[in-house]
């Protein structure tokens, strides 16, 4: 491949190929099972974004989402609206990108595990992207995915939550989160919200 | 064939060689940054902190020959600037000693390195590594080992400024060497797999990578050949084919009519710093030309070669001071090893008695030429002479131009 080609195909594999698969496990984390994941967020809940806005306080810049809160899978709340507090976004000419965080988009339709309400942290999900499910609408409904855009067919609640256990999961999402890539057979959203519930 | 044409042939390419790596489409402009590596502490292995973080930076650095990371034995805290802790007592960035550890198995500690120092206030922006209760004043949340902040300007989209990483002291560190044994943390992997981030690789899910969210807590113990490929596109290095130095002349192209005042432009690069660039015309004394101003697009295309992002050379000119007709462009450039490469470039002149003109009344009237490219205008007043001219649009210079003046 000549230098031009080298070049273009860098570009657009950053700008084509990179940002649609962007990865949401952000820095390291450590994988944990779903139901471990349910049981210590504050919240779990169904929403879509209504509002993205950035400020820079300092030399820090925080990214809110709002979103339009639909259903309560977990947890209390009582309001409409919630704002998610991410650290990282774009305000007054710089970009501070934490790992490689990924920050709900305008629009996008969800259901976040959110792990402290009142908290400060870092990522506001529980887990980082382990606690980010998209849904799409598809022909045959509302269809769960995983923050990756890779089709959820199944919550198997798991037992295996020691380090060694975590450690021999093939899975890049919270263990027990089953995906299938040719989306076969993608579970719909209330069914994955009653799985979530189910979990002990 | 224009670059954009190139474009699915090169993406055919690049999807047919199956790499997997994930990248950001940011690089530390030429392929060189700084390390701040000073955390004074030791892990339960005996190895010191800095030791196992500096082989894991070297781990991407000996192997990507673009990639020029300088490790600097010195404390930086990673949160400078950004709402930095260790005033709160919360941060260890290099300054308490811990070898981590509250929330898993016990270790002592053993201090080895000299205390912790804490840089001016007027220091400039600086990549720092540490160790701390939180992350930058904010909670890490559960599970959350390390944390890499990274930051680009906007108007510089490709080129990253500066990178922190923060390791999350809730966990207990160790140094494993071959297989993952837990439950401590293996510094190595962890470090490893920031660094990836911090030179610009993302997280990669579908193959055996450093960069895959779970290789910390796997049998993998650094960058794999995936990722250093990964590496290797964003930090090329030169290749036997590169030559020492290239030189482009974008302004006047060759056979190019020239008319008022506008650019002399173009860039060079070279595999050593470019010491001076020059022109002269038609074989007169050189003059200097500026250069070192910035052009992302060259970079883009040959980041192999050093500063090839502060590549440009540009120096505003007066056609008018040359006769009308034919001329020739020289632009030299030497290296600070005295190599040269110059290009030379023919150009039309066409000018106006005056070389600067301020006064201009257009008499007559004007019309579209049979060629769908000129515009010709009659009877033009300038400086109390009166002129017939022909406008085309100028490729080089983006503009319609003057390309004939008859009296």
């Amino acid at each position: 491949m000549n230098i031009f080609c080298k070049a273009i195909a860098t570009t657009l594999l950053a700008s084509s190929i990179v940002m649609p698969l962007a990865s949401t496990q952000a820095s390291t984390v450590i994988q944990q099972p779903i139901e471990t994941l349910a049981k210590t967020s504050d919240l779990v809940f169904e929403g879509k974004v209504v509002g993205i806005r950035s400020e820079a306080v300092g030399k820090k810049i925080y990214t809110y989402v709002s979103f339009e809160v639909n259903d309560i899978v977990r947890g209390e709340y009582q309001q409409e609206i919630i704002e998610l507090r991410y650290l990282g976004g774009t305000a007054n000419g710089v970009t501070m990108t934490v790992g490689d965080m990924r920050i709900p988009s305008y629009g996008e339709h969800g259901v976040y595990f959110v792990e402290q309400l009142d908290g400060k942290t870092v990522h506001p999900l529980r887990g980082w992207g382990q606690g980010h499910f998209i849904v799409k609408q598809g022909s045959g409904g509302q269809r769960m995915f995983n923050s990756q855009g890779r089709a959820i067919t199944e919550i198997t609640p798991t037992k295996q939550s020691s380090a060694k256990a975590r450690a021999l999961s093939n899975s890049h999402t919270a263990a027990g989160v089953a995906m299938d890539t040719g989306a076969k057979q993608v579970m719909d959203l209330d069914t994955f919200k009653d799985s979530i519930r189910e979990l002990k | 064939m224009k670059a954009w044409q190139l474009a699915p042939l090169c993406l055919g390419l690049a999807i047919s060689s199956a790499q997997a790596y994930q990248v950001s489409g940011q690089r530390w402009a030429d392929g060189e940054t700084k390390f701040h590596v000073g955390i004074p502490a030791t892990l339960p292995s005996g190895d010191p902190w800095n030791d196992v973080i500096s082989s894991a930076i070297n781990a991407w650095s000996s192997q990507v020959p673009g990639l020029d990371i300088e490790i600097v034995a010195e404390a930086v805290d990673p949160c400078e600037g950004y709402g930095s802790s260790s005033g709160s007592g919360d941060s260890s960035s290099g300054g308490s000693g811990s070898s981590g550890g509250s929330g898993s198995s016990g270790g002592e500690s053993r201090v080895r390195n000299p205390p912790f120092y804490k840089p001016s206030e007027n220091t400039p922006v600086r990549n720092g590594m540490g160790l701390a209760a939180k992350m930058c004043s904010e909670d890490f949340g559960e599970d959350v080992v390390a944390v890499t902040l990274v930051r680009h300007l906007n108007n510089k989209p490709t080129d990253l400024v500066e990178a922190d990483i923060v390791y999350n002291q809730a966990y207990q560190y160790d140094f494993y060497g071959g297989a993952y044994q837990g439950p401590a943390v293996d510094l190595h992997r962890v470090t490893a797999r920031q660094i990836g981030y911090a030179i610009g690789l993302l997280d990669e899910v579908n193959i055996s990578s450093i960069m895959h969210p779970q290789a910390p807590f796997r049998s993998i113990t650094g960058p794999t050949s995936d990722d250093i490929t990964g590496a290797r596109v964003l930090y090329p290095a030169p290749t036997s084919n590169d030559p020492q130095l290239r030189l482009k002349l974008e302004e006047p192209v060759s056979g190019q009519v020239k008319s008022g005042i506008s650019n002399i432009r173009g860039w060079a690069v070279g595999l050593d710093d470019i010491r001076l660039v020059e022109m002269s015309i038609d074989n007169g004394a050189y003059t200097r030309t500026p250069y070192g101003s910035i052009r992302p697009d060259v970079a883009s295309v040959f980041p192999q070669y050093p500063k090839s992002g502060k590549s440009g050379f540009s120096m505003i000119f007066n056609w008018g001071l040359l006769s009308e007709g034919s001329h020739t462009l020289t632009v030299r450039v030497f290296d600070i090893q005295d190599r040269s490469i110059s290009v030379s470039q023919q150009f039309n002149v066409e000018r106006f008695d005056d070389a600067y003109v301020s006064d201009v009344q257009i008499l007559g009237s004007a019309s579209l030429h049979a060629d769908n490219k000129t515009v010709v205008v009659d009877n033009v007043r300038a400086e109390n002479k009166v002129y017939d001219l022909q406008i085309q649009w100028d490729n080089g210079a983006q503009n319609f131009n003057i390309v004939k003046t008859t009296k």
